[in-house]
């Protein structure tokens, strides 16, 4: 998976403690809980477009509200190494990272974004 | 005789044809030729057609009357005319009326260079009118040579008083001695624009000719000294001044024209100087504001972005034409698909420093401003109208589906602006608002607000995002020949709808008086605007 691979590059880790280590894993583990996840913040306008476009295609996805979150500070950290920035919302889907909003859109237009909903079961069908 | 499209073919005149013209003809053919180019430059063909139809006929008569030197027939002719010509009022301004009722309007309609063209004009027919009226003095019929038709001898009211003279009823013609002219006139007359159209329009500046002030200005002769002494003879694209063959009246208007070219060189070159400053006047509408130095750099590129679209477009549309191989075709497409994303690369770039700009659409034409969505337009709108445009169905059926994906985005796009909006009143409208204004909160209400408004620029990136990739899934789920009639399609939809501006800013309209852009109150007046002419190349 992507994240991993991003974990593996020796410099960013030279700092990472087990916590932050821990956090990795807890993302992935927070993305594997549902089909559809999406890292978010309550005021964040884009996220509040993004989480309008998922419940438009009828797509129920589980939302981390990351100033809601105690441990908001290592999953944007986390999210931040994984895509540089600070990105919100950031989406994934079936476990694995579809990325921001600029990605989601581009996969939408795609088709890919219906694709990858119907492999993971985000549909009622 | 003169006709409207004689030697100038349909009407197209090099200005060299002209001069050569003027040399071999009298004057007032010179004229005829003249106002052909009075119609291209102001490229209202119609309207000239209009304004000189009753007084050509006049003018042409006169032209032959004094040719075979007949003092009675043209005062037989004259009176012919005058009864031709006059279905009402006084003989003074039978002629005039109208170009009265256009020149008036039409002042308003073309900019102020254009009105003080139909002021001179009028001015002219007013001078043929003045003819009628001194028709008893037989001192205009005293020797002159046969290119001096109906212009009469007004040297001898205006030699006594050389640099100071009311004008008199003939316009620009006015007080030009016969000597004079051989000096000409330069310099800048933009003063002049706001004058009345009944009065000549002179440049006040040259201090080289006898210059003709408006009634109401007695400006001493030192005011015409400032400016710049020209020889005008020895200027590049003068005339050339034959001493038999030279007409006071038409070599002071020829000069007329060159300094007026002069004088928009120097205000482009103006405008180009303020605009590297920094500073940079907005030029849509009425607006005076100045806009950003990103905003204008935008908006001159993506001029240029327009003309290249239009070239490529062209291109395509002559690819299909001629039926070229799918490969060639292919090539262009890639080309059209470039272009495009060289142009949200430059709403990027603006986007970052100005994103009201974007946000407002001063850099789109009224029409297209309609249909503005975040900045830009909607892509499911392109989408819909190409639908139509494609014939197999399984195509159709394939652009439909990316329809529906691309409103789908739009919709959460659009949701998403509306709580920006939603969340950005909240926080200006935090706080009492009427009781009064609690300073320290207040900043901080702002502080906010400007993180908020920030985000603005992120929904506009989104939304040319979905345009981008829009383009491109259009590009790839169809065949080259289907994809490049698509591009031809849009190029052609947005053509029109520029049209579409241009025709809307030029209808006419009840009131005279125009309100800064157009007027007119001649309903069968179809100006074409300059702009217009590339708009209408995909007709």
């Amino acid at each position: 998976m992507q994240y991993h691979a991003a974990a593996a590059e020796a410099g960013t880790w030279e700092y990472v403690t087990a916590a932050q280590g821990a956090t990795m894993e807890e993302v992935e583990q927070l993305a594997a809980e549902s089909a559809v996840v999406i890292f978010s913040v309550s005021t964040c306008c884009m996220c509040h477009a993004v989480k309008r476009l998922f419940w438009g295609m009828g797509v129920s996805a589980a939302v981390v509200e990351l100033d809601e979150d105690p441990r908001w500070e290592e999953i944007d950290r986390a999210l931040a190494r994984l895509l540089g920035g600070t990105p919100v919302p950031v989406m994934f889907i079936g476990g694995k990272l579809v990325g921001t909003m600029d990605r989601v859109m581009a996969a939408h237009i795609d088709g890919t974004l219906v694709s990858l909903l119907k492999e993971a079961g985000a549909f009622w069908l | 005789m003169i006709g409207w499209n004689g030697p100038f073919g349909s009407g197209i005149s090099r200005e060299r044809d002209h001069w050569s013209y003027a040399r071999t003809c009298s004057g007032l053919e010179v004229f005829g030729a003249k106002r052909v180019e009075f119609g291209l430059v102001l490229e209202g063909k119609r309207v000239w057609q209009m304004l000189v139809e009753a007084p050509k006929s006049v003018i042409e008569r006169h032209i032959r009357m004094v040719r075979e030197g007949e003092e009675e027939a043209w005062m037989a002719t004259h009176r012919i005319g005058e009864t031709g010509l006059s279905d009402s009022g006084p003989s003074t301004r039978s002629v005039s009326y109208g170009v009265h009722g256009t020149s008036l309007a039409a002042s308003n309609f073309f900019d102020q260079e254009g009105a003080a063209y139909f002021g001179e004009l009028e001015a002219l027919m007013q001078g043929v009118d003045g003819i009628r009226e001194t028709e008893d003095r037989k001192s205009l019929f005293g020797p002159r040579p046969a290119t001096l038709e109906i212009f009469p001898s007004w040297p001898m009211r205006f030699q006594q008083t050389p640099r100071v003279r009311p004008c008199p009823d003939f316009g620009f013609w006015c007080g030009k001695k016969y000597k004079d002219e051989s000096k000409g006139r330069t310099g800048d007359d933009d003063d002049d624009d706001d004058d009345d159209d009944k009065r000549c329009v002179h440049d006040r500046n040259n201090a080289n000719s006898s210059t003709i002030i408006p009634r109401q200005d007695t400006k001493a002769p030192s005011s015409k000294s400032r400016g710049s002494k020209k020889e005008p003879t020895k200027e590049k694209g003068a005339p050339f001044k034959s001493p038999r063959k030279t007409k006071p009246g038409f070599d002071a208007y020829v000069q007329q024209l060159e300094s007026r070219r002069l004088r928009l060189k120097q205000l482009e070159q103006e405008l180009q100087r303020a605009r590297s400053q920094g500073l940079f006047l907005g030029v849509a509408g009425n607006t005076n504001e100045a806009i950003s130095p990103g905003a204008a750099m935008f908006d001159t590129e993506h001029g240029r972005w327009l003309d290249e679209n239009c070239r490529l477009m062209s291109e395509l549309r002559g690819a299909l034409q001629a039926h070229l191989p799918e490969a060639s075709l292919r090539v262009i497409v890639d080309q059209c698909i470039m272009n495009y994303d060289e142009l949200f690369q430059l709403k990027a770039e603006v986007a970052k420093s100005d994103v009201f700009h974007l946000l407002s659409g001063s850099w789109t034409t009224p029409s297209e401003r309609c249909f503005l969505w975040m900045g830009g337009f909607r892509p499911s709108e392109l989408l819909q109208i190409l639908i139509p445009q494609l014939d197999p169905s399984t195509e159709q059926q394939l652009i439909y589906n990316l329809k529906q994906s691309s409103q789908q985005a739009e919709e959460a796009l659009s949701q998403g602006l509306e709580q920006l909006h939603q969340s950005l009143a909240d926080t200006v409208a935090g706080g009492p608002l009427s009781d009064g204004v609690d300073v320290g909160n207040y900043m901080g209400h702002m502080v906010l607000a400007l993180e908020k408004l920030a985000h603005l620029e992120g929904f506009v990136r989104q939304a040319d995002n979905l345009r981008q990739e829009t383009l491109h899934q259009l590009r790839r789920i169809l065949a080259s020949r289907q994809a490049a009639r698509c591009f031809v399609a849009i190029g052609e939809y947005y053509t029109r709808l520029r049209a579409l501006s241009s025709l809307w800013a030029s209808r006419p309209r009840q009131n005279l008086i125009g309100d800064g852009s157009v007027g007119s109150s001649t309903t069968d007046l179809h100006i074409v605007h300059p702009s217009m002419q590339d708009h209408f190349s995909g007709f």
